[in-house]
């Protein structure tokens, strides 16, 4: 969801088939264009900094094998691309259950190590730690649309194509987690009764 | 019906808002164009906005990120990397019924042909290579001809070192994540032949023993515990060697892989030993093995 200049889906889809022609600078443009939206995505779905690096890191290995096999046809590349993440993440837990190493926390402390503004910096780790937890109270639905929408950056037709659903579906789910999400977080913004 | 019109409008009009926040604009800038809906569109936008700020918060460190794209660059340089785009055979109805086809044909040569080159080209493929399933595809049909406990185990042994080899290669090029994945299906390999062995060996105290059958030939055993040690050794060793080029928190993940892989071969071979004993983490229980050797 940040502006900033970043490729036309056209120009992805000629990187897409300038890659399958196996040109290197075209993988690496995918590459740069995408990691920081897969990473986030990751992190957001495993709430592990170092498996969501891994991740990624194994993401972009697959992108490379398969990525002779992708056809467009309506199907933007991007949902391919999340798509296989989350089957990896997902077969990652299937396997391993679910280990926290690095939270969300040690993310965003390590990506503010410069922020200047000390109080900035202060709202953001309780509003990522805020938001981390809240997430859990989301369905499996909710939180995947969720976490494709705000941190894959994923339009709502490209979320609706990688979780193969509807786009009203994808809105509507969005409604009801943001809906929820809203209500745990300012629940739990309000102070506790004192008594007396 | 007025309830759902209302919130399917409401879905529509907070995506709407949702994609003119990305383009810079304010909460404010979309309620003052739904005034009507300003009460209950406020309140979301304002959650969607801390979302956002969380997420924005998260980012690779440039480390990673260099890292990710020093493997993508070593894996093109590697040599072809890409299955190529699909033919027009390959696309639509065509493809649903050739490619059950393809398969079986494929199957058909591996097992009458025994080492096709497919299955050649294969073996060294690992997870995530377009002819990995030609490999397992093969093993899956060796395995199935194999007829008797004693064969299938021995073929279990030597396919857990095969998938110990493959964790080795994926910890080389840098794929833990995949690798400790890939540790799951040493374990099968090693369960299915302890089984076959006739023993039992569990790493979890409450697992439930399966049914199992003793091997009746003592010179099978010996062949298994010698397989089972030597690609044990092995594979730690190159894990080892591949652990080296790895950054700190990496090498830590490739030990503690090492140990769980060294300790499921430690519990079989144990096992498989005529004077077998429990170890302080796994437990043994042997089922007619032991007068089989003595």
């Amino acid at each position: 969801m940040s502006a900033g200049v970043s490729p036309s889906n056209e120009q992805i889809a000629a990187l897409v088939v300038r890659a399958q022609e196996g040109e290197r600078a075209a993988f690496e443009a995918l590459y740069d264009h995408f990691y920081g939206r897969i990473y986030r995505y990751l992190s957001f779905k495993t709430a592990d900094a170092m498996l969501a690096e891994d991740l990624a890191e194994e993401v972009f290995l697959r992108m490379l094998t398969s990525i002779g096999r992708y056809q467009d046809r309506g199907y933007p590349f991007s949902s391919w691309l999340f798509r296989i993440a989350h089957n990896l993440a997902v077969d990652h837990f299937r396997k391993h259950g679910r280990h926290r190493t690095v939270s969300l926390d040690d993310v965003a402390a390590e990506a503010r190590e410069s922020e200047t503004d000390l109080d900035s910096y202060v709202q953001t780790k309780l509003t990522l730690r805020e938001v981390d937890e809240a997430m859990k109270s989301l369905t499996d639905l909710q939180r995947q649309v969720i976490t494709m929408r705000f941190a894959g950056q994923l339009s709502v037709k490209e979320t609706a194509a990688a979780m193969g659903r509807k786009e009203n579906a994808v809105k509507a789910l969005q409604h009801a987690g943001i809906k929820k999400l809203r209500r745990i977080l300012v629940h739990d913004s309000v102070p506790a009764h004192q008594p007396g | 019906m007025g309830f759902f019109r209302i919130n399917r409008e409401l879905d529509e009009v907070f995506d709407a808002c949702l994609d003119r926040m990305a383009r810079g604009e304010s909460i404010e800038d979309c309620l003052r164009d739904h005034a009507d809906l300003r009460e209950r569109l406020q309140p979301l936008l304002q959650a969607a906005a801390s979302t956002i700020a969380a997420a924005e918060a998260v980012s690779p460190s440039t480390a990673a990120r260099a890292r990710g794209l020093s493997r993508l660059r070593e894996r093109i340089a590697a040599g072809p990397v890409s299955s190529p785009a699909p033919r027009w055979w390959q696309r639509g109805g065509v493809r649903r019924i050739a490619f059950p086809m393809t398969a079986v044909l494929a199957i058909a040569l591996i097992v009458l042909g025994g080492g096709s080159i497919a299955a050649v080209v294969a073996s060294d493929t690992v997870p995530g290579d377009d002819l990995y399933w030609v490999k397992r595809t093969k093993e899956n049909v060796v395995l199935t001809f194999s007829r008797s406990d004693a064969g299938k185990a021995k073929t279990h042994a030597q396919l857990a070192g095969v998938r110990g080899a493959e964790m080795g290669r994926l910890i080389e090029q840098g794929r833990i994540a995949a690798a400790e994945s890939h540790l799951g299906s040493v374990h099968q390999h090693l369960r299915a032949s302890a089984q076959h062995a006739g023993v039992v060996v569990t790493l979890n105290r409450i697992e439930m023993p399966s049914d199992s059958i003793a091997i009746e030939d003592a010179s099978v055993v010996v062949a298994m515990i010698f397989t089972l040690e030597r690609d044990s050794d092995m594979l730690r060793a190159e894990a080892m060697r591949a652990s080296g080029a790895t950054l700190k928190e990496q090498r830590q993940r490739i030990q503690r892989l090492i140990r769980d892989f060294e300790l499921s071969y430690r519990a079989l071979v144990s096992a498989l030993y005529p004077d077998n004993v429990s170890g302080p983490f796994w437990r043994v229980e042997t089922i007619g093995i032991q007068s089989s050797i003595r």
